[in-house]
């Protein structure tokens, strides 16, 4: 009777409240009866006094409440990420107590692992509630309706009402921590020494001149433009330019026709391949890199080796977008003068592409092997 | 959160009275300490600092042990009343068990359902006040705690979780997660629902049927008398009873001195309505005579003379008798009395006495005579008697040192009654015997409740009222052949106010008993009177007048909450629609003449009412139709952010034909989007209506002038405004605005 051992909330506690309280009254109300005590009638009196309170009062309570999602930029395939809900009363009188909010996405899309849940809103107020969701696979998440249901006061009767806001969530895929060294140790023997970056730096390459602003080595003064200019000029060093990768995702095969091993499926090592580019493309960042992105095999536009956060984030975008539904058409790899070193994630086993024998061949086979887990993920 | 740091306290409350609430009922004295004593230390020993804890595997394993002692004890006792003991028991041990785990969320909920499963079962067993008091109290924490652990249990399964994670900002982090006022509102919510609760609880307390079944009567008849049991001429001894004492006038006696009389007027007055001297067994006493011998009618204002003895008028007996009374004693003698209203008499020619049936509202006056009852007719000697009172009464008498058997010289036969009967009383006036109206304690085991009641008052529990001190003097009187009967009626004491009026009480009811002295009167014995009296005269003082308070809450509650039955039901019922049904058919009377009126009016048969009722319905229309304005217009307003608490404020003037010009476009098929601004929506319009544009965008800047800019100036005025929404709307073609 006094339990609230609802799914949305999912705690420890598995009695029905409504089931405990009819079965009260069905004891109490024959044995009222039978004994004629107005003891026993008293308490039946209460509990169906309650029962109707609880009626009204989770009605008005979840009657006039307004929810917003607030989504965040973006979320990672199989990590909890966090969501948060703005929930609003207009009532003027009543305040709302317990209310738990749920997203009602679709199943295999999401996965609830703690619903959103608030203490109090007071009338006319506002107040926000984080949900920890889990989205279970990479692409975009269509998110539609919102659940508010309240059991308050007594927990017999859980009112729900819907509300539709349709929004989009673009889930990554799962990046893993790569094992240490690599993706240095893998490219080291195709880079070709330090090159002159596009920044002023500390590297031995000429970057530029500048007045000199004193405390400057000797050695980096040019005397004779000093002397020409009858002031102190002294050299500007450009800094060393960084590793520059193209990862070039290979889904020319088509699912069907890849092989793989008893108990697997062609799709799944499909995204392990691109979970092992998304987490090359982490590790580059990581490593300061520069990295680009060519995925053969789609429509979808070759990125170029840029280096920050932002064009990471519009790598793993691209990743998070693929469809793998799409037919597969050829590749002519173009002739890239870049000095960049390619890597090559291939779902099933390692074909040499055109124009890319210099390249490190990887496949998605070998992710287990390639990243480091966390302990308990599979 | 500060409202859920009551809860752990509330619910170790909660439980705690249950526990002794249950205790109580069961008159478990023993269990009460020891389970109240362990329940009451185990948040000491919990929450002290060394934190114990019992562990579940062990409370497991006590709850087995204690099974298994409740059921051995059930086996041996198999039945229903047992059994109900044996789970109260058995409850009462688990939750004390269960006040030692660990405070989970399980745990909590198990100990809430186990205080619900331990008030039941008290309700079924206790029928104190004291019991009703920690009921209600129980009740009322209850309602608070289901409260707080619907909240508690949200909170502590939601809100730590998460705030242990790191949190990725993902909206706006100033926002509260907790709304202003939290204690505020849960106390106005819970006063809220508390008084509906109790509304709602006591108009369904009240409207539960009863009285469906047979038992039902029973079970609340067995439970609960009221005092008055003096008009009734039987008596019956029963067991497991309470009475309570009810104030309710009987009626009021005075008694005057008759002119040059010099009697002195009793200073207590015995009101007889009947007698009983046959003992049937179990308890049961059957009245002296159940047939009536003559029955006749005297009028109203009537004087009838009935002259059965000698002497003169010693006193004038006014009597008003608020219920009906049977046999309402007459003193006897020479007397004549006036009644205003008729009555039935019946007269006992070969007693000597008149018995009257006064219906209430009656007021009688009686001349009589002094001098008691006479005694007529054969000796009658009791039958039935139970063996326990035969073989107490000889040993009272042996120890006196009287000869077991009557004497037969006349004179010395009566000397010998007289002693026999002041040894008898004088034995149940010794503090071995205690006077009590609660009997709801005596004859709880089957072997005792299986005695013969005298026998049981005799020999197992001399507890008892003055029926069991009359009942077991008149049978041990009759053991030794002399003839005794119990007399039931009213003893009253005079007024404070005036020694010669009685104002017989429902509880001055009393039964007190009588012998046959001689062959011509019968005397009074009444074991019961000191104890009696003791009652009345010791009502000064705090704790008295406490007792007494607390006797009064204990009357009204076993009438009104235990005692409340079919009959009752039906006189709340009758009382509570008799005022509304009364207003009822006044309103249909008052439409009715108002109707008639108006067809007289108009001339014309019915046509005033067609009038009436088309009038109304307009106005009804109208009214209707003004709601349903002034609501869009105070959304609308809301929507604009004006203050509507203002009085007439500008921007509302303004806010009109702002609305309007919002309608008129949406009635066109060019709504303006959210996120497009008036001006600019306006603007807009240029491209598909260039003639609507300028005084649309004449409408909307007036409005944003006034509410955002505060300033009249240079705004034109409304009316030009509402102008400007019509051209609007004929350019756009929209009719019907």
């Amino acid at each position: 009777m006094v339990m609230t051992g609802e799914a949305p909330l999912g705690g420890p506690i598995r009695v029905r409240p409504a089931l405990a309280f009819l079965l009260g009254i069905g004891l109490i109300g024959p044995t009222a009866i039978v004994k004629g005590s107005n003891l026993l009638v008293l308490l039946l009196a209460v509990l169906l006094a309650m029962g109707a309170a609880s009626v009204v009062m989770s009605w008005i309570g979840v009657r006039s409440l307004r929810v917003k999602r607030v989504l965040p930029a973006w979320a990672e395939a199989g990590v909890a990420t966090r969501v948060r809900y703005r929930i609003s009363r207009r009532g003027r009188w009543l305040p709302s107590f317990g209310i738990g909010i749920v997203d009602l996405a679709g199943k295999g899309a999401l996965r609830i692992d703690h619903p959103a849940w608030v203490l109090h809103v007071g009338p006319g107020e506002s107040v926000q509630a984080d949900a920890r969701v889990t989205p279970l696979a990479r692409g975009r998440l269509q998110l539609e309706d919102i659940e508010v249901s309240s059991a308050f006061p007594f927990g017999l009767l859980r009112r729900r009402v819907r509300s539709r806001q349709r929004q989009d969530l673009l889930v990554y895929p799962r990046r893993y921590p790569v094992r240490p060294g690599l993706l240095r140790s893998t490219i080291a023997d195709r880079m070709d020494g330090p090159r002159a970056g596009r920044r002023r730096g500390d590297g031995r390459e000429w970057y530029g001149t500048r007045p000199s602003r004193g405390r400057d080595s000797l050695r980096d003064i040019a005397w004779k433009l000093s002397a020409r200019r009858g002031e102190l000029v002294c050299l500007d060093r450009a800094a060393p330019a960084p590793n520059r990768i193209r990862i070039v995702l290979d889904l020319t095969t088509p699912t069907v026709e890849l092989r793989h091993a008893e108990g697997t499926d062609g799709r799944g090592l499909e995204e392990a391949a691109i979970e092992l580019a998304a987490s090359l493309i982490q590790e580059a960042h990581r490593v300061d890199a520069e990295v680009g992105l060519v995925i053969p095999g789609l429509n979808h536009e070759a990125t170029p080796i840029r280096q920050g956060v932002w064009h990471m984030h519009r790598l793993l975008s691209s990743l998070a977008e693929l469809d793998l539904d799409a037919p597969r058409r050829g590749w002519r790899p173009r002739a890239h003068a870049d000095r960049s070193a390619s890597v090559v994630v291939r779902p099933d086993r390692t074909v040499p592409l055109d124009g890319l024998s210099a390249a490190v061949y990887l496949t998605g086979r070998q992710l287990p092997e390639l990243v480091v887990r966390d302990e308990g993920e599979a | 959160m500060s409202v859920l740091r009551g809860f752990p306290l509330l619910s170790f409350i909660i439980a705690l009275m249950a526990i002794l609430a249950a205790c109580l009922a069961q008159d478990a004295i023993v269990m009460l300490l020891t389970a109240g004593t362990a329940a009451a230390a185990s948040r000491a020993v919990t929450e002290g600092p060394r934190h114990w804890r019992l562990a579940r595997r062990g409370s497991l394993v006590l709850s087995a042990v204690v099974l298994a002692i409740v059921l051995i004890r059930l086996l041996m006792h198999p039945t229903p009343e047992e059994a109900v003991h044996a789970l109260s028991e058995f409850a009462v041990w688990v939750t004390v068990l269960k006040l030692y785990e660990a405070r989970t969320l399980e745990i909590e909920a198990e100990r809430l359902m186990l205080a619900v499963l331990l008030m039941v079962l008290a309700a079924m067993d206790a029928f104190d006040l004291l019991f009703g008091i920690l009921l209600v109290f129980w009740l009322a924490l209850f309602v608070v705690t289901i409260l707080l652990f619907q909240l508690y249990y949200g909170a502590a399964l939601g809100i730590p979780r998460l705030q242990a994670e790191e949190a990725r900002d993902v909206g706006d982090a100033a926002t509260a997660t907790i709304g202003k006022h939290v204690r505020l509102h849960f106390r106005r919510t819970i006063a809220m629902l508390t008084i509906g609760v109790l509304i709602g609880t006591c108009v369904l307390f009240l409207l539960f049927p009863r009285g469906v079944s047979n038992e039902l009567a029973e079970a609340g008849a067995a439970r609960i008398a009221r005092t008055g049991g003096g008009q009734e001429s039987g008596v019956t001894l029963l067991s497991g009873t309470r009475i309570v004492e009810s104030n309710d006038v009987v009626g009021r006696v005075v008694i005057n001195l008759a002119p040059g009389a010099t009697a002195t007027p009793p200073d207590r007055l015995y009101l007889r309505t009947g007698t009983s001297s046959q003992y049937l067994g179990g308890g049961k006493w059957t009245p002296s005579s159940q047939t009536l011998p003559e029955t006749r009618f005297a009028e109203a204002g009537e004087q009838v003379p009935l002259d059965f003895g000698q002497g003169d008028v010693a006193w004038i007996v006014q009597m008003n008798v608020e219920r009906s009374l049977k046999f309402a004693p007459l003193p006897t003698g020479a007397m004549e009395w006036r009644a205003s209203s008729p009555m039935t008499l019946e007269v006992f020619p070969e007693r000597q006495i008149v018995g009257v049936t006064i219906s209430p509202g009656v007021s009688l006056q009686i001349r009589a005579t002094g001098g008691g009852e006479r005694a007529e007719g054969p000796w009658l000697v009791g039958s039935n008697l139970p063996h326990g009172a035969e073989r107490v009464a000889a040993d009272v008498v042996r120890a006196h040192g009287l000869p077991m058997v009557e004497p037969s010289e006349p004179s010395a036969a009566r000397r010998w009654r007289l002693q026999v009967c002041d040894a008898l009383i004088g034995y149940l006036q010794s503090n071995r015997f205690q006077y009590t109206l609660d009997l709801s304690r005596i004859g709880r085991s089957p072997e005792v409740r299986a005695m013969d009641p005298i026998e049981r008052f005799l020999l197992v529990e001399p507890v008892g009222h003055c029926e069991y001190f009359a009942a077991a003097f008149v049978a041990m009187a009759q053991s030794f052949r002399i003839q005794a009967r119990i007399v039931t009626g009213f003893m009253t004491l005079a007024d404070v106010e005036n020694a010669r009026q009685f104002t017989v009480l429902d509880r001055d009811a009393h039964a007190w008993a009588e012998i046959r002295a001689d062959e011509h009167r019968w005397i009074r014995y009444d074991p019961t009177v000191v104890r009696r009296l003791d009652r009345t005269s010791a009502d000064t003082g705090l704790l008295a007048r406490l007792n007494r308070w607390y006797d009064e809450a204990e009357t009204w509650w076993r009438l009104n909450v235990l005692g409340y039955d079919a009959v009752m039901q039906d006189d709340v019922e009758a009382s509570m629609m008799a005022r509304p049904a009364h207003w009822a058919r006044q309103g249909v009377t008052s439409v009715g003449a108002a109707f008639g009126w108006l067809d007289q009016a108009f001339g014309f048969r019915r046509l005033g009412s067609v009038y009436a009722i088309a009038f109304m319905a307009i106005l009804a229309a109208t009214g209707l139709l003004l709601l349903k304005r002034w609501r869009r217009r105070a959304r609308f307003h809301a929507r604009l952010g004006i203050d509507s608490a203002r009085r007439r404020p500008v921007e509302a003037a303004y806010a009109g034909p702002y609305g309007a010009l919002l309608r008129v476009l949406s009635t066109a098929g060019l709504a303006k989007p959210e996120a497009v601004t008036p001006l600019e929506w306006c603007r807009r319009l240029e491209r598909t209506h260039p003639e609507a544009t300028q005084p649309a965008g004449r409408v909307v800047e007036a409005f944003y002038a006034v509410r955002f800019g505060g300033r009249r100036d240079g705004v034109p005025d409304v009316k030009s405004l509402l102008r400007d929404v019509s051209k609007v709307a004929a350019t756009l073609g929209v009719t019907g605005r």
